[in-house]
């Protein structure tokens, strides 16, 4: 083996581009750009794979027939870009021209492997053995600009359009910026022509993953724009100490030729060693400076911004919250309201009636109450007040919930399973019988024909369960059962199927339990019945 | 002297039931009932039904999918959905299942029965 320090760079780039691939695409594997992106990045990987041969003692067809390899991925990066920036900017995609232009680099990938035309022969400069380029070459170097033409044309349209938002223009400019950077690879190109230009394709390359990935990653819901100043910014900052490190390995190459001899690895491996642990702290404390004098008050900035996307996201959500709240009102207030309507308005008529007066007697208060019940409902959920907490026995306050439903429940048989008497926990012993009276109820109505209805506690120790001990309280039946389209709503308010509930029980209750620190959940089979899970911290 | 043509009422409440009930029975022939499926094993049972008061909201089988059903079996039947909601979507819905009109909750006597009159022609 013949190692080549020049290699260190661009194989460090290979493996960080495949490591970048394989992260962004574990964060969202189904997200398309996240696809496009690791393939991308399984492209760059394959093309900078034409750096390994050259340390080893590789003959000049072997060398070849890589750099023949790799030009085969290099001719499908500029459309596997393009398509990246038009599935990030939602653009359309015109399938003919996308069919064109991949057919455009097959055709370039099978001269490359087949033909001396793309790559016809070897250079040899100081630093490592470079393709040649053969009469086509030009031709892919075209097809770059004339795709990167209208990348940037996609670019323009999108920052043009009046009804994106600004954060979305800061998230193109940060794209384009990547694009811009990877762009500054193309001065590879002129090594192909026997100029002896040293390929610094991998910097660029490397930077235009960072931005990218951190995009996708980290991103995606801050302003973007400071962090399209701050990684440019960096990566300047980090080529300038790779060419530094650069210049300084040719230096201690050239001294090494001349009073040590060329093959002395110990010199390169000790000048990385150096670099690489002053890197990290000059990276910070000049990434420091730059943030003093460039980015002051950036990290307040950023807090300040996210925390106003935050209430702006609260608000939306709460005025469609009202909006809802609003539709149910009027709905459920609407059928008293008729009866009451109706019977009022016959009432001259047929106050002499003794069957209108009986139905009248029954119907009117009936509806009046339930008005006012909604409107009870609405205060306790609409400004539910604060717990006031106390240390309770919950097994009490199960046991005497238990007693108030059991008036109503006719034909129920009711079973207790209950932890031990002696755990306490922090409550609001009203509200938590509010919650759980509520469930109840609901479980009863369930069975109007009979049935069980169980109630079970349990008790997660701190050994036992990750995290905090929790109380577990278990309310089942075996009634009529939920379907599974319904049970993702019945914690909505209104929603109910009952005839005559307001559907606010079991949002109330779900109020109750989160004002508690616990959760709620339900499993549900039509037929099977029901099962509520209450869980309170101890 | 009640028209030849019965009228249905569909509706789970009881106090909506009541009320069409207070308003047609001096005029109309009234068969009442509280669910969907009893709507429509009245109407596979029952001859000379001019027009069906269906309610849009009931429990189990909501009042869109019996007013499908009952348009593939009795083309001829009016039917009238009641709904407590009032929204373009729903009516147009309604009407592109089939349905001859559209009631919004509270309604006045008048209306309901100038509706019956204008389908029962």
């Amino acid at each position: 083996m013949h190692f080549n320090p020049h290699t260190i760079l661009p194989i460090a780039c290979l493996i960080f581009a495949l490591c970048c691939g394989v992260f962004v695409l574990s964060k969202n594997p189904k997200a398309p750009l996240n696809r496009i992106f690791f393939y991308i990045c399984l492209n760059i990987t394959a093309w900078f794979s034409f750096y390994i041969p050259f340390n080893f003692n590789t003959s000049e067809s072997t060398l070849l027939l890589w750099f023949r390899i790799s030009y085969c991925f290099i001719s499908f990066l500029p459309i596997m870009c393009f398509t990246f920036i038009t599935t990030y900017l939602n653009a359309p995609q015109n399938k003919l021209w996308y069919q064109v232009n991949s057919s455009i680099g097959i055709i370039f990938c099978l001269i490359s492997l087949f033909t001396p035309w793309m790559v016809k022969g070897v250079s040899y400069y100081p630093w490592h053995p470079y393709p040649t380029a053969g009469i086509t070459h030009p031709l892919l170097i075209i097809h770059c600009a004339y795709l990167a033409y209208f990348t940037f044309k996609l670019r323009l349209d999108a920052l043009k359009n009046k009804t994106i938002s600004t954060k979305s223009k800061s998230h193109i400019k940060y794209m384009s910026a990547g694009i811009l950077v990877l762009g500054g690879g193309a001065l590879d190109f002129i090594g192909n022509y026997n100029i002896p230009f040293y390929s610094i394709g991998y910097i660029s390359t490397a930077a235009f993953l960072v931005i990218v990935t951190t995009a996708i990653v980290k991103h995606q819901l801050m302003d973007i724009e400071i962090v399209v100043r701050k990684s440019l910014v960096y990566s300047i900052l980090v080529t300038l100490i790779t060419l530094i490190f650069l210049t300084l390995v040719l230096l201690t190459e050239k001294l090494s030729q001349n009073y040590i001899g060329y093959h002395n690895l110990f010199n390169s491996i000790t000048l990385s060693l150096v670099i690489a642990l002053i890197f990290i702290p000059l990276k910070n404390k000049i990434q420091s400076i730059i943030d003093k004098i460039f980015f002051k008050g950036t990290q307040e900035q950023i807090a300040h911004e996210n925390a106003i996307l935050k209430e702006k996201v609260l608000q939306t959500e709460k005025f469609k919250a009202i909006a809802n709240l609003a539709s149910g009102i009027a709905h459920e207030i609407k059928n008293p309201l008729t009866v009451l309507q109706t019977f009022s308005e016959h009432l001259p008529q047929k106050k002499d009636d003794p069957e209108f007066i009986k139905t009248y007697q029954t119907l009117v208060p009936k509806e009046i109450n339930r008005i006012n019940a909604l409107v009870q409902d609405l205060l306790a959920f609409a400004k539910p007040s604060q717990p006031q907490f106390e240390t309770i026995n919950p097994n009490q306050i199960i046991k005497e919930v238990i007693s108030l439903a059991s008036l109503q429940a006719n034909n129920i048989q009711i079973k207790q399973n209950l932890e031990e008497d002696s755990t306490t926990l922090k409550a609001d012993p009203n509200q938590l019988k509010q919650a759980l009276l509520n469930i109840i109820m609901n479980a009863i109505d369930a069975m109007p024909n009979g049935g069980t209805l169980t109630i079970e506690t349990t008790l997660s120790s701190p050994k036992a369960s990750v995290g905090n001990p929790a109380y577990t309280i278990t309310i089942s039946d075996t009634g009529h059962g939920i379907n599974a389209q319904d049970l993702k709503h019945i914690f909505d308010p209104f929603f109910t199927k009952k005839h005559n509930g307001t559907g606010l029980g079991l949002s109330i209750t779900k109020d109750i339990i989160e004002k508690h620190g616990g959760t709620i959940s339900a499993e549900s089979k039509l037929t099977n019945g029901t099962e509520i899970r209450i869980t309170l911290p101890i | 002297m009640p028209h030849s043509k019965k009228i249905l009422i569909c509706d789970d409440e009881e106090g909506i039931r009541e009320s069409l009930k207070l308003i047609l029975c001096d005029t109309y022939s009234l068969i009442i009932v509280d669910s969907g499926e009893q709507a429509i094993d009245t109407l596979s049972k029952t001859k000379d039904i001019g027009i069906v008061f269906l309610d849009i909201k009931m429990p189990k089988v909501s009042g869109m999918d019996i007013l499908k059903e009952i348009r593939k079996k009795h083309p001829s039947i009016k039917i009238i959905m009641v709904t407590g909601y009032k929204s373009v979507e729903t009516a147009a819905e309604a009407s592109r299942l089939g349905a001859d009109g559209y009631i919004i909750k509270p309604f006045k006597s008048e209306t309901i029965l100038e509706t019956v009159q204008k389908n029962l022609k």
